[in-house]
């Protein structure tokens, strides 16, 4: 697992996601041709020690994503690559080991956590799955993993409960568990939205860390947008499926090219009460489902479309800063 | 006269691990048409305060206030039948979770229909129309009537219910966290909608939430809480510029703003007290770094500095207590809990 510092952890090609094709319930209910495209030929790259911000309202496909990344499902079309590796061409012997790759922080760590395990087994429970049957060098890799997650002095943790722990501590016990396989790469779903504002960051400049320290790289789902430069490289923008923008950061939050990024920003919350929310601008078109299946996918909202909109789909266009915007009003020049 | 006037609330829940004192000495007026944000971290007794007001605490509830005068009537003490007649008519709950508010076998329209039923005697014929004009009111297509709720996306579903909290014209809104949980898209529509209403028809609001971004769009007037007290409590505007509290000022700058996407986030070290009995000290002392040995012996009380009400010992030097907030150092000192 040697390599360079560019060396891709994860690549998504062209991955399409349809659900509802041929299911059992497709009979059951009478509808048979009720296919829904969760996800439409999503391209992504993400190397080691970087962060990737996925952002999209709810129905964006965000999770369908990660899901996928996770090998929870199976994409429809496409190609999805852990470390070089294609997931689909892999033996069965191979896949038990990518799921020792991937690992998961989930948003809420009160449901997240079983409340009958001490911390200690919680975090150690990965190892025994996987063959570490040394209970002496189990525990000793917990109280690592607890340490470096920044619960110390880890000896006081291994032996507490869930319910004996703040809402940040049981993150810590979440994210603790999620690193002591030493995964390649980390999706976390929302990891602070549930947690006080107070103790948000501390989990966000853990992660950053984690990920910076061991050479990770790591998913981060979210819709506050707010967030995203708190923690992320590049941020990845969904409607409906498909990518609507993707590149550096920064430079998407402070520039942002597509006008669905743009709705995005304008929706946030800012404290301030002198402050004007920018009017929310009708649709250029009313349009119909059909126009959305055939054209852009957010011809349905674009304050911005054109005729064209409505019959093509946009292709992506790389830009001069490396970022890609699927909008027919962008130019790369 | 306030429209909403509260004097030393307290609140205390009994529980098996002994009694849990949610909310302490609590005082606060909004005048009629004004919006109250209240702001805090879970547990600091925000949505307590907000329950108190509806008369909806659980049993285990024991309350006891100076004064808690909604309309120049005390709740406190009211018949059950009275606090009925009041609610709905007067003033009107807008819960969180939108999803288990409404019933799951019923249309909105039945469910409209009930409440108004339950609370006017005459008029029935009305009812569709206002119905109706409410549901365009929130940007809802007013045919979702006819639909259950399982029908309508979370944020048409918590804009249904903000419309049927409206039904009977209540004087105050109290909204516990209506936005939280919904994306960002659907929580702006969300937000308009409440903007409108305050607006157009002079609604008194009560805002709860722990999103200070949310409150400081929608409030005229802010109460930060902690631990179950008021730290600070004054107009939004001159409360967020200036901060005189150095809970509110580290809680400001906890929160992210889409403004300054890089500007980096604090972590508040260690964690609120237990809320046991009334409090005898400050109750931010063990979290800030400027606490001395008179933050821990008296409790500060609720005073106007400069044009704000703030319980803080040292509230005057709330300039050079901002200014050392610049340096990460001064946290070094708090210790983690």
């Amino acid at each position: 697992m040697s390599g360079t510092q560019s060396e891709s952890i994860l690549e998504l090609r062209e991955i399409s996601k349809v659900f509802g094709r041929g299911s059992a319930f497709s009979g059951l209910f009478g509808k048979g041709s009720s296919e829904i495209k969760a996800l439409d030929r999503v391209s992504l790259s993400l190397s080691r020690g970087k962060v990737l911000g996925l952002v999209g309202e709810s129905g964006s496909g965000k999770s369908t994503l990660a899901n996928i990344v996770l090998g929870l499902e199976t994409p429809t079309e496409g190609h999805l690559l852990v470390e070089g590796q294609d997931l689909a061409a892999i033996s069965r012997a191979a896949r038990r080991n990518f799921r020792t790759r991937v690992q998961m922080i989930f948003q809420d760590p009160h449901g997240s956590l079983n409340p009958r395990f001490t911390v200690g087994r919680t975090v150690g429970e990965p190892l025994l799955v996987n063959g570490v049957s040394d209970a002496e060098e189990r525990q000793k890799r917990v109280l690592a993993a607890l340490e470096d997650a920044e619960l110390r002095p880890a000896e006081a943790f291994v032996d507490r409960f869930p319910h004996e722990l703040s809402g940040g501590q049981r993150q810590r016990v979440a994210i603790a568990r999620a690193i002591i396989l030493e995964p390649a790469l980390l999706v976390a779903d929302e990891p602070v939205s549930m947690l006080d504002v107070s103790v948000r960051a501390g989990i966000l400049t853990l992660l950053r860390r984690l990920v910076d320290e061991r050479q990770m790289a790591m998913v981060f789902i979210t819709h506050d947008l707010s967030l995203i430069c708190q923690i992320c490289d590049d941020v990845a923008i969904l409607f409906r499926g498909c990518l609507a923008e993707a590149g550096e950061a920064l430079s998407v939050m402070m520039k942002p090219e597509h006008p669905y990024t743009r709705e995005l920003l304008a929706a946030v919350p800012v404290p301030d009460p002198d402050y004007v929310a920018p009017d929310r601008m009708a649709p250029a078109f009313t349009t119909t489902a059909e126009d959305a299946r055939q054209g852009c996918p957010f011809v349905v909202r674009c304050p911005e479309a054109r005729e064209v909109c409505r019959s093509t789909y946009p292709a992506s266009l790389e830009l001069a800063d490396g970022r890609r915007v699927a909008c027919h009003n962008v130019k790369t020049s | 006269m306030a429209y909403l006037s509260i004097r030393d609330l307290s609140v205390a829940y009994r529980s098996r691990h002994g009694r849990v004192l949610a909310a302490d000495r609590i005082s606060l007026d909004v005048e009629k048409g004004g919006s109250l944000g209240l702001v805090g971290e879970s547990g600091c007794g925000k949505s307590t305060l907000a329950t108190a007001l509806l008369g909806l605490l659980p049993k285990e509830a024991e309350v006891t206030a100076e004064a808690l005068d909604l309309n120049g009537e005390s709740l406190l003490g009211i018949s059950a039948e009275r606090l009925r007649e009041r609610r709905w008519n007067e003033v009107a709950y807008v819960p969180q979770g939108a999803a288990v508010a409404l019933s799951p076998v019923t249309t909105l329209h039945r469910q409209f229909t009930e409440t108004w039923n339950a609370h006017r005697k005459e008029g029935r014929d009305v009812l569709l129309t206002k119905a109706r004009e409410l549901f365009q009111e929130v940007d809802l297509d007013p045919d979702w009537l006819k639909s259950f709720p399982h029908q309508l996306s979370g944020g048409m579903r918590q804009r249904a219910i903000i419309a049927l909290a409206l039904l009977l014209q209540p004087e105050l809104l109290v909204a516990d966290e209506p936005t939280t949980g919904l994306d960002v898209i659907v929580q702006r529509q969300v937000l308009d909608v409440l903007k409108r209403l305050q607006r157009d028809h002079d609604t008194t609001l009560v805002f709860v939430s722990h999103d200070i971004a949310v409150v400081a769009e929608l409030c005229k007037s802010l109460a930060v809480m902690y631990a179950g007290r008021i730290v600070e409590l004054g107009e939004t505007h001159a409360l967020l510029q200036a901060p005189k509290h150095p809970y509110t000022m580290a809680l400001r700058r906890s929160f992210p703003d889409i403004r300054t996407p890089e500007r980096p986030l604090l972590s508040i070290p260690g964690r609120p007290p237990a809320l046991g009995a009334s409090a005898t000290s400050c109750v931010f002392a063990d979290r800030c770094p400027f606490a001395e040995r008179k933050c821990r012996e008296t409790v500060p009380p609720l005073r106007e500095v400069g044009g704000v009400n703030v319980a803080c010992h040292f509230a005057e030097s709330a300039g050079e207590m901002a200014e050392a907030f610049r340096s990460e150092a001064i946290w070094a000192e708090v210790k983690e809990v």
